[in-house]
């Protein structure tokens, strides 16, 4: 018989950010926090600068024809996070970081979208996820 | 009133599955690496990186994927601010296997030439064994 256990919060026993999941086919474990997504954005950037859904995002910025900040409410542990996204524009294939980084702080994403054609920076409506371990 | 359960290990009811996440799934594996210094800034169910050429790397798995059916997906950053597309997608079908993955790190326009970004990120999902 399928238990379901209904609470409205989980926390590690031993250390309170860990967790241990077994996997799919029981052959390994890993820890459940280190693989939720820690925040995702939609961001209309081609028409209305408008976030269409976020977690865990204060604000999205547009500093420029094809740059954007991305600030996280709960800040990352670190500037070396995961970052995953792409663009619903044709010719704006994915998105990108510049400078050889994708964070500014561990709070703010830094994120370009760029034609594949002209090689110019373009605005586009782009979604973006981030992976890392939270602060 | 709020509830809240420390434990340190979820599993199924049986004592030996995993515990369903309702409609949700973690990544089983991530990794930012990079290129130019051949390190990884940070990882996660990562055990190895090794640096198979320009803009060519393999990131091997500590545990393994129960099928070479994952995702894979990154943005990567330039050295500078340029405007230049980037893309970091598996090299092609057959280094895609269930305990590594060799990423090729590209211009996704004009030469499409490979090249050694200082900021390269992937993540999967999918199923662990």
């Amino acid at each position: 018989m399928a238990s379901i256990l209904k609470i409205d919060e989980l926390r590690g026993l031993t250390s309170a950010g860990d967790i241990t999941v077994t996997s799919e086919g029981g052959a390994a474990t890993q820890s459940l926090q280190q693989g939720l997504v820690k925040c995702f954005v939609y961001f209309d950037q081609y028409t209305s600068n408008t976030v269409q859904d976020s977690f865990n995002t204060s604000s999205v910025l547009d500093q420029a024809t094809g740059i954007a900040y991305w600030n996280v409410t709960n800040g990352m542990s670190n500037v070396y996070g995961v970052l995953s996204g792409t663009t619903a524009r044709t010719g704006t294939p994915g998105i990108s970081g510049g400078s050889g980084v994708i964070m500014n702080s561990t709070t703010q994403w830094h994120v370009y979208s760029t034609d594949a054609g002209t090689s110019n920076m373009e605005d586009a409506e782009w979604s973006a996820s981030g992976h890392g371990d939270l602060a | 009133m709020p509830s809240q359960l420390n434990v340190d290990t979820l599993v199924a009811a049986n004592g030996t599955d995993p515990v369903v996440l309702t409609k949700q799934s973690a990544a089983k594996i991530w990794t930012v690496f990079d290129c130019v210094a051949a390190v990884t800034d940070d990882s996660f169910g990562q055990s190895s990186l090794s640096d198979d050429g320009t803009g060519l790397f393999t990131s091997s798995f500590t545990n393994n994927m129960s099928s070479v059916s994952y995702t894979n997906g990154g943005s990567p950053a330039s050295s500078t601010a340029t405007t230049v597309t980037l893309s970091i997608i598996p090299n092609y079908q057959g280094v895609i296997t269930t305990s590594s993955v060799q990423l090729s790190i590209s211009y996704a326009s004009g030469s499409s030439a490979r090249y050694d970004y200082p900021y390269a990120p992937n993540v999967i999902h999918g199923d662990l064994a």
